[in-house]
């Protein structure tokens, strides 16, 4: 609580308690990476080998002979969609609540509350007008699912960024004789760029990691990697080989944009709330 | 309908396979470079597309290579989807739904059949196999065990259609097969007159050799079943509680089936199973079959118990630590005899196809005698006489031959609509007598929760007994 | 720095229609993300809740019987149903409390500057941002009781092996290890933020008055923290309220029914036994209950989020 100046010796104490931390929250991935360089009969030996011959064959199986990059296209494309329909949505909707209060506290957390809904629970009777409408197993329907998941945190992020930009700026703009939208186009757009390309690079992660609803709504053409990666789960043996290679190839893109806007993304996970 | 065949039709069925094997010897030797010949019933398909849905796995990979034959000789295009199989059942039940007709060829397990033959997803095959223009001459009907084909052609019971149909073929034969470690038994002095391995006949003399495995390989799991919550928990009691008498009827609603958990051979058949898991790995409760089947391929297990589909993973040098001393046997039995546990896949022609006379034609393809051999050698699951016999199968999987035991008699799983829930509440129930709540009491409140559930989904198990 | 959103208020008095005749154009600016949502969730809603009344087989050509209530009455009498309710209060109570406490704990030790700390911002994000499948594939992997490299490396301690996932007891624990796993670096991260962006003139009043560490904490550090505290709370809540991945993927539901969530159990009584109709009746059980903890969550959040 006092966050001033530490001693050497308390510097070091609470540096290895983090390192501690750091060791039990990335052990698991070094396994998991570990194991996908392993072959079968090595992932389960016992005890198991610390020192082994890598081998990159996992990789090449899983990129060649499976749907891997196909799923992987299908992820691409369901995520990148949503991402852009989300902000379309939401970025009218922020701007008019950060400026004209629109809706009030009750729209805002209107919005909110739908984050509140379990998926599953939206699933039951979304699966049944999906399949009237025949668009199971579509490239429009998971976009289109994910906005439920995402709009709240995308207008409530980007309602947290249009609220810092000082009110005078796009007034004056009105003064110049721009509408609602230019404003929005002109001024707005430019100035939270950061936090626009943030919220699309939140929306875009989160869809790239769902299973629950890609695993319902899809079959064969529009499969997404979680999903890819759970069916290496066959009636013959679990591939664990193909599971942490897939897995650790899927990792990947989250933990780069992750790197690349972590600032920002801390504040989509807590709805704008934290700076 | 009767469980059991009797013993000389068996025996018939056995000795006219040989001889049929020794006759189609010559045929098989001159054919192998040229499969066109003996495809003169395939008509010609082209720019007919046919969708087959299936779950992943090496028999379906099997079909896949038999399919580009198919798609080959007749110049129709066959896609052959496999998915994971959990949620395959709603997704042919929403395109159903939804008027799809996406795909022309459906497999799904025995234990689904309610829903593709209730809500008439599937055509009658009876009549297709009566069209002398498309029927396969040799597609051979009869070298399909006869007990096989009820389970996974037939549906009967009041709510069926038409209870003399067959709704559809076998896709992928699946049967509980025991496995053991023939040097540990012998180590342990578990042996026969001529000194080799001795596997157990019954539950009981497992559980003796359990004993001894214990003290001789303190280390070692002397026995490892499926216990996992569901589907590996049922699948594992139901040929035991056969084996002390519960009759396990086809098809289960109609006839005495749920009450039969708390009666005598429910509770003996769990005392055995509770006596036995003492013996088995500590997190037994969490093991499917691909966790039995890791531990014995780690070599880690004495005896354990799996669907035939897993054994070749203990057979390949490459996944294996014990291939070399790996053998198999059926499944132990009781008083009331050895009763195998049958699980399984099976095809049907889609009602909703576009194109029914050519997918009829692939699932002959598919199904027929003529290609039982290859598709069991590329990994496929075969439910025929002759690949049971075939020497070139026989070597390739040793077991094979024992696949043939559910002629013996065979604990299958139901059929009905209401099946899978009544699967869950089975496994739940027996799980939680395993974990320790009073057996009795979890029997008795499993019965009655099956025949309500039962009930409910609108079948009538008071037909053939009272409410437990 | 950490603030809560900030709120301009809309002309009050007139009634709604009122000011969207007079001024449309704010209305029309949130129209469309409205209305998608509102067909997205709120139709749907209404067809669920009529689903629920029904037998509803997915296919036509089987019945679809009306049965009114009968199925909310037979839930209410399922010990199945109670069970659910039962493991997955104890699940987000363990995982929230735990995550929450650990969190606020590293947060409190670390309660200082120092460059050195930035470093492990992003390794501690990495969690969050994995796909919860994996994660779950990740820890069945590892929480094996033979096989598995946590018991292994137990062992080699000098302890017992863990019987992870097929004990009823210890496989709800090792659901809550994993999600303490995934989630504490997000609880420490934010509440380590919310420490940082505190003001000190409160604090140092208070230990001139002579507090000790706890009052200080209790009185004067913890009601600043409070709003991030909540943010925290309601968004673990609610995502351990519908925890459903990893329970697919690491112990469907078992052993027994020890782990039996109510997500997962709706999935499966839809989409595995096909009852439709008894999963809808679930969904509106846990619509309800969602709605109320929700708004309990919100009611706090939105009083301290000013005006």
């Amino acid at each position: 609580m006092t966050h001033g100046r530490l001693t050497p010796l308390g510097l070091a104490v609470r540096l290895a308690v983090l390192t501690a931390f750091l060791l039990f929250f990335m052990f698991p991935f070094y396994w998991i990476i570990a194991t996908s360089l392993k072959t079968q009969v090595d992932a389960f030996a016992m005890p198991p080998k610390w020192l082994f011959d890598p081998t990159l064959g996992n990789y090449a199986k899983v990129l060649l002979d499976t749907e891997f990059l196909r799923q992987t296209v299908n992820s691409l494309i369901a995520a990148s969609a949503n991402a852009l329909i989300t902000l379309a949505l939401a970025l009218p909707a922020a701007f008019s609540m950060s400026r004209y209060g629109t809706g009030g506290k009750d729209l805002l957390f209107w919005f909110l509350s739908i984050r509140m809904i379990p998926p599953i629970v939206g699933a039951i009777p979304l699966f049944v007008l999906a399949a009237k409408f025949r668009l199971i197993d579509t490239y429009v329907i998971l976009p289109v699912l994910y906005i439920i998941l995402n709009m709240p945190f995308a207008v409530w992020m980007l309602k947290s960024f249009i609220d810092e930009i000082p009110r005078e700026i796009d007034e004056s703009a009105m003064l110049d004789g721009c509408g609602n939208l230019a404003v929005v186009r002109r001024m707005i757009v430019p100035l939270i760029k950061p936090g626009l390309v943030a919220t699309a690079v939140f929306c875009f992660i989160l869809a790239w990691n769902e299973f629950l609803l890609a695993n319902i709504f899809t079959r064969r053409v529009a499969v997404t990697l979680p999903v890819g990666i759970s069916k290496f789960i066959t009636e013959k043996q679990i591939l664990w080989g193909y599971i942490t290679a897939a897995a650790t190839l899927a990792t990947l893109p989250p933990v780069v944009l992750l790197w690349l806007f972590q600032r920002n993304l801390l504040r989509g996970l807590t709805f704008g709330a934290m700076r | 309908m009767p469980c059991r065949m009797p013993s000389n039709t068996l025996r018939t069925r056995l000795l006219g396979a040989a001889a049929g094997l020794a006759v189609a010897a010559a045929p098989i030797a001159s054919s192998a470079g040229d499969l066109v010949e003996g495809s003169d019933w395939l008509k010609r398909w082209d720019g007919v597309k046919l969708t087959l849905s299936s779950h992943t796995g090496p028999t379906t990979d099997a079909v896949k290579a038999v399919s580009a034959k198919f798609a080959e000789l007749t110049g129709a295009e066959v896609e052959v989807i496999d998915e994971s199989w959990t949620d395959l059942l709603s997704k042919h039940l929403a395109d159903a739904a939804a008027g799809g007709g996406t795909y022309d060829i459906l497999t799904w397990p025995y234990i689904w059949t309610g829903h593709y033959v209730e809500g008439g997803l599937v055509e009658d095959l009876n009549g297709w196999f009566a069209m002398a223009d498309l029927a396969d001459p040799r597609f051979d009907m009869e070298d399909i065990p006869e007990a096989v084909l009820e389970v996974y052609g037939r549906y009967r019971g009041s709510a069926s259609p038409n209870p003399d149909g067959l709704w559809s073929v076998p896709y992928k034969f699946d049967v509980y097969l025991a496995q053991y470690r023939t040097d540990l038994y012998e180590q342990a002095g578990i042996v026969d007159a001529d000194g080799r391995a001795k596997p157990p006949e019954t539950w009981a003399e497992l559980l003796d050799n359990a004993k001894v495995l214990k003290e001789k390989f303190p280390d070692m799991q002397p026995v490892v079943f499926p216990l996992a919550v569901d589907d590996p928990m049922v699948a594992t009691f139901l040929p035991m509680i056969a084996a002390y008498g519960g009759a396990i009827p086809i098809p289960w609603y109609d006839g005495n089936l749920y009450p039969e958990f708390q009666n005598g051979p429910g509770q003996e058949a769990i005392a055995i199973l509770q006596e036995l898991t003492e013996y088995m790995p500590a997190d037994v409760l969490d093991m499917d079959y691909d966790r039995v089947n890791a531990h014995m391929a780690q070599g880690l297990a004495a005896y354990a118990l799996n669907w035939n589909a897993y054994l070749p993973v203990l057979l390949d040098s490459g996944s294996s630590q014990i291939h070399e001393s790996v053998a198999f046997d059926g499944t132990p039995g009781g008083p009331a005899g050895r009763f195998s546990g049958l699980g399984g896949w099976q095809m049907g022609v889609s009602s909703q196809s576009a194109n029914k006379e050519a997918a009829f034609q692939l699932l002959e393809w598919i199904a027929g005698r003529e290609r039982g051999v290859d598709l069991a050698l590329a990994g496929g699951s075969v439910a025929r006489f002759s690949v049971a016999n075939d020497p070139k199968v026989v070597e390739a999987f040793p077991y094979y031959p024992l696949l043939m035991d559910v002629l013996k008699g065979y604990a299958a799983r139901g059929m009905d609509r209401s099946w899978a829930e009544l699967q869950r509440t089975i496994g739940v129930g027996l799980n939680k007598i395993l974990l320790g709540e009073d057996a009795m009491e979890g029997l008795v409140n499993t019965a009655r929760q099956t025949f309500d559930q039962a009930e409910r989904a609108g079948y009538t198990p008071a037909k053939t007994a009272a409410r437990p | 720095m950490v603030e809560t959103s900030g709120l301009a208020t809309g002309a009050g008095g007139a009634s709604a229609w009122e000011r969207i005749r007079r001024r449309p154009y704010p209305f029309l600016l949130v129209a469309p993300a409205f209305l998608v949502l509102f067909l997205l969730t709120i139709y749907p809603f209404a067809y669920m809740v009529w689903i629920s009344l029904h037998k509803w087989p997915i296919l036509p050509t089987l019945p679809r019987i009306f049965v009114g209530v009968d199925t909310y009455a037979y839930i209410f009498g399922d010990g199945e149903f109670w069970n659910s309710v039962g493991v997955t209060s104890l699940y987000m109570a363990l995982s929230v409390g735990l995550q929450l406490a650990l969190g606020l704990t590293l947060a409190l030790l670390l309660d200082a500057r120092h460059r050195a700390f930035g470093w492990f911002r992003l390794p501690f994000m990495i969690p969050v941002f994995v796909s919860p499948v994996v994660v779950g594939l990740i820890w069945k992997f590892m929480l094996g009781y033979d096989l598995g490299i946590v018991n292994h490396l137990l062992r080699s301690i000098g302890f017992e092996g863990v019987n992870w996932l097929g004990d009823q007891t210890n496989a709800l624990l090792s659901l809550v290890l994993v999600d303490v796993w995934q989630w504490t670096p997000f609880t420490f991260l934010i509440l380590h933020a919310g420490l940082m962006s505190l003001p000190r003139e409160p604090h140092e009043a208070a230990v001139i008055d002579g507090a000790t560490a706890i009052q200080t904490f209790r009185y004067v550090t913890f009601p600043l923290l409070a709003p991030i505290f909540t943010v925290a709370l309601l968004f673990r809540v609610l995502d351990a309220f519908k925890l459903f991945d990893i329970v697919y993927v690491l112990t469907r539901g078992g052993p027994g029914s020890a782990t039996n969530v109510l997500a997962y159990n709706i999935w499966r009584k839809g989409f595995f036994e096909n009852l439709l109709g008894y999963a809808a009746a679930l969904s509106v059980i846990m619509i309800a209950v969602a709605t109320v903890l929700a708004l309990a969550l919100i009611r706090i959040m939105s009083r301290q989020t000013p005006a």
